[in-house]
């Protein structure tokens, strides 16, 4: 990965293969957050020829290391206004990797209507008219792709929604059956794509062999032990290979902060027909998969694949945040009106949480009652087909509830909440408030906080600011981010110590370096400041780093709670 | 405490026999919850949450530390299980460990559980409980089962009977 291919989209497009230079050993997060603080300006237009988008896989992306195949998408955010690093499973980080590119970035601004699709092969780049592609949804789009460039290769692509340069358009990744399942959802990455004048992208890795590491056998010790760790823990080991992250459904609604109607209570009476349990049932007995991995080389295997009632294949395993964003926050408790909303989601190309949010806030408006799926449906298509109410809600939730006149858009710089409710679990509320992508539950995801002990060892037994405790979660997951590893690791690794060292022998042993638990800290910290920096350069102040003013005003059933965690304990976050 | 007597079904329950080999309802039945009568205990009106699932989910000590990692009564989360007295009517909910950031926060006592502090069950009193004493009627505890308890113990659970609210079975 010592290539970084730059595409300058203009009149004339072009296009150069360059030394990754002073981006040598960065990967991931960190690559493309520092890519966009270096050579963007902060207060560019996200959709101006200024805002360029990065591309980058993981530093582990491309080798036999387990669950290695994150890919990481950065830009200054049409959502936002901010820094976003927005990631996705798929086969495209594996193989950009092994066709040796660290990063692609996508600058410019073509000529108004030219549509290209890049094409990269182990020889050679092309950058070619998609006018074919123009208009298609996602899957249309693979169809056609797969034809011309084979069933072996990866591709990432933007629905219409994208086309639109819609401020929740997602870019799409393929599966291993080709797909176009996996996506960099958040903030809206799919509009600076389609900015950029791109529909698609073909890694050919054909000739291609894995990325092979500087001591091999210390890898693939590391790797066994790393396995073996994520293989026996029972989260990465028995749930999530069972049921998936919609096993979370129930116990989340039991707690009380299971945001449903538009976040206006925490309980979900339809829950138990929605929940990871059921759907995993449902999934088998249709002949789906309730255990399936979303790339190569995935030991976890959380998804699956959902078949409709004929047993037809539908879509992927909706995840959980989805099946809460189209389900309960909507007032749906039909899983196959779910699974259709994450088909055409996907096939549109949109940000799921962002447009079940969405959703929520236009029922609450009155255009629809709470339940009615086949109004959501209608309303997810008029996205697709560009009407005017459908420009709207693919702005996303902040701008739709400023179109519908609601004040409750439950959203931190611009970006909707996913689906736990800050009032109950007030910790969560402190990572929405004050990451630097708005409102973001994977933030704060990575729990390695006493193995990493990053800003200090948390005692168990002592009850801990919430503060302190959010800023570690966010540097160590900053930091996971960086390495294309799943952050679904972050389990085993805060339980098995040894399965947190195997993954930093891992990446020495891959790159024959040293680094310590302290050099993963600082990697962390450092992304972190990097993109608080660039926010800072963007607009954002501290009084971005709140929740909506109602989340301190109305309370949330069942426990009848407000969020309380002070302004003062949110600005103490970044205060390294 | 009053013993609850085989076969009895006490006013507002049903009795429900299933001969079929599709378990899709006892599945959701049990995310819904069943009733489980409180069992005696050496000590009068005192049954702690711990004692209650080695019996139901047929566990010895060893396993259950290793294999229940969630637990929440009455929407709250319990960090203390052997020192949590469970009361007539509660609604106990068990687990395995759970994904995420606050499936995480969720376990019974998490090195981050001050981030759910809201809801966090530490302020559960034995005083609270008193309710099980000197009281005639039958006990029982609603339970709920997720992710691998559900998977693993089903069997366990309905092993003795369980019984359920007809509004429950209406639901179903």
């Amino acid at each position: 990965m010592n290539k970084l291919l730059r595409v300058k989209m203009g009149k004339t497009p072009s296009w150069s293969v360059e030394e990754m230079d002073a981006y040598a050993g960065m990967g991931g997060r960190n690559l493309t957050s520092k890519i966009i603080a270096t050579e963007v300006p902060a207060d560019c237009h996200a959709l101006g020829p200024e805002n360029k988008l990065v591309i980058a896989p993981g530093l582990l992306s491309g080798s036999a290391a387990a669950i290695s195949g994150r890919l990481s998408v950065g830009c200054k955010s049409p959502l936002t206004g901010g820094i976003k690093e927005s990631n996705a499973g798929g086969q495209a980080a594996q193989t950009m990797a092994r066709l040796g590119y660290g990063a692609i970035v996508l600058e410019g601004e073509p000529e108004a209507g030219d549509l290209f699709k890049l094409v990269i092969t182990k020889d050679e780049v092309k950058l070619e008219k998609a006018d074919d592609l123009k208009g298609l949804g996602n899957y249309a789009v693979i169809d056609k792709l797969r034809v011309l460039h084979g069933e072996k290769a990866a591709y990432m692509s933007i629905g219409q929604a994208g086309e639109m340069k819609m401020a929740s358009a997602s870019i799409a990744c393929t599966d291993m059956e080709l797909h176009p399942t996996r996506h960099c959802g958040r903030g809206g990455v799919g509009a600076v794509m389609a900015a950029k004048g791109l529909k698609a992208i073909v890694f050919d890795d054909e000739g291609c062999g894995m990325r092979q590491p500087v001591d091999p056998e210390a890898f693939k010790a590391a790797n066994k032990v790393f396995t073996k760790g994520l293989q026996n823990h029972s989260v990465t080991g028995q749930a999530l290979p069972a049921y998936g992250t919609n096993v979370l459904a129930n116990i989340i609604n039991e707690a009380g902060g299971y945001p449903t109607n538009n976040f206006t209570t925490g309980q979900f009476p339809g829950v138990g027909r929605i929940s990871g349990e059921t759907q995993a049932e449902l999934e088998e007995k249709r002949g789906g998969k309730a255990t399936h991995g979303c790339h190569r080389g995935c030991v976890i295997q959380c998804s699956g694949i959902y078949n409709d009632k004929d047993g037809k294949y539908l879509t992927k395993q909706p995840e959980y945040e989805t099946i809460w964003a189209h389900g309960a926050n909507c007032g749906i408790n039909d899983l196959d009106t779910i699974a259709r909303l994450d088909r055409m989601d996907d096939d549109f190309g949109l940000d799921t949480i962002e447009m079940g949010a969405t959703i929520a806030v236009a029922m609450e408006a009155g255009l629809a009652k709470f339940g009615d799926g086949e109004a959501a449906i209608r309303m997810v298509q008029e996205v697709g087909d560009g009407t005017p109410l459908g420009r709207i809600l693919g702005a996303g939730c902040a701008v739709t509830a400023k179109a519908l006149g609601i004040e409750k858009a439950p959203v931190v710089k611009g970006q909707a909440m996913p689906a736990y409710d800050p009032r109950p679990i007030q910790g969560i509320g402190v990572t929405y408030a004050t990451s630097t992508q708005g409102a973001d539950h994977t933030a704060g995801y990575a729990i390695a906080t006493n193995i990493l002990k990053v800003g200090g060892f948390v005692d168990p037994l002592k009850p801990q600011g919430q503060a302190e405790l959010s800023r570690n979660l966010q540097i160590a997951t900053a930091a996971i981010d960086s390495t294309g590893m799943c952050l679904f690791i972050a389990f085993a690794v805060l339980d098995q110590p040894e399965t947190f060292q195997a993954l930093i022998d891992l990446i020495n042993a891959f790159y024959g370096l040293s680094l310590t638990a302290d050099d993963v800290t600082a990697l962390g910290k450092s992304v972190l400041t990097i993109e608080r920096d660039f926010n800072k350069k963007a607009g954002f102040t501290k009084e971005d780093d709140r929740l909506p003013r109602y989340f301190r005003r109305e309370k949330l059933a069942p426990h009848n709670v407000v969020f309380t965690v002070p302004d003062e304990e949110l600005d103490e976050v970044f205060n390294w | 405490m009053q013993k609850h007597e085989p076969g009895a079904v006490p006013p507002g329950f049903i009795l429900l026999e299933s001969k079929s080999t599709d378990r899709t309802e006892l599945l959701f039945m049990l995310q819904q919850g069943v009733y489980i009568p409180l069992p005696e205990t050496p000590v009068p009106g005192r049954v702690s949450v711990t004692s209650f699932l080695l019996r139901v989910l047929n566990l010895d000590d060893e396993t259950f530390r290793d294999e229940i990692k969630t637990m929440m009564l009455n929407n709250m989360v319990v960090d203390n299980p052997d020192r949590t007295d469970l009361k007539r009517n509660d609604v106990l909910i068990v687990s395995g460990a759970m994904p995420g950031l606050v499936g995480a926060m969720l376990r019974s006592d998490s090195p981050i559980k001050v981030l759910r502090s809201t809801i966090s069950g530490e302020n559960l009193k034995e005083s609270e409980n008193s309710s099980l004493v000197g009281d005639e009627s039958p006990a029982f505890i609603r339970l709920k089962a997720f992710n691998t308890v559900l998977r693993n113990h089903m069997d366990d659970i309905l092993r003795y009977g369980v019984y359920i609210g007809i509004d429950d079975e209406q639901t179903t």
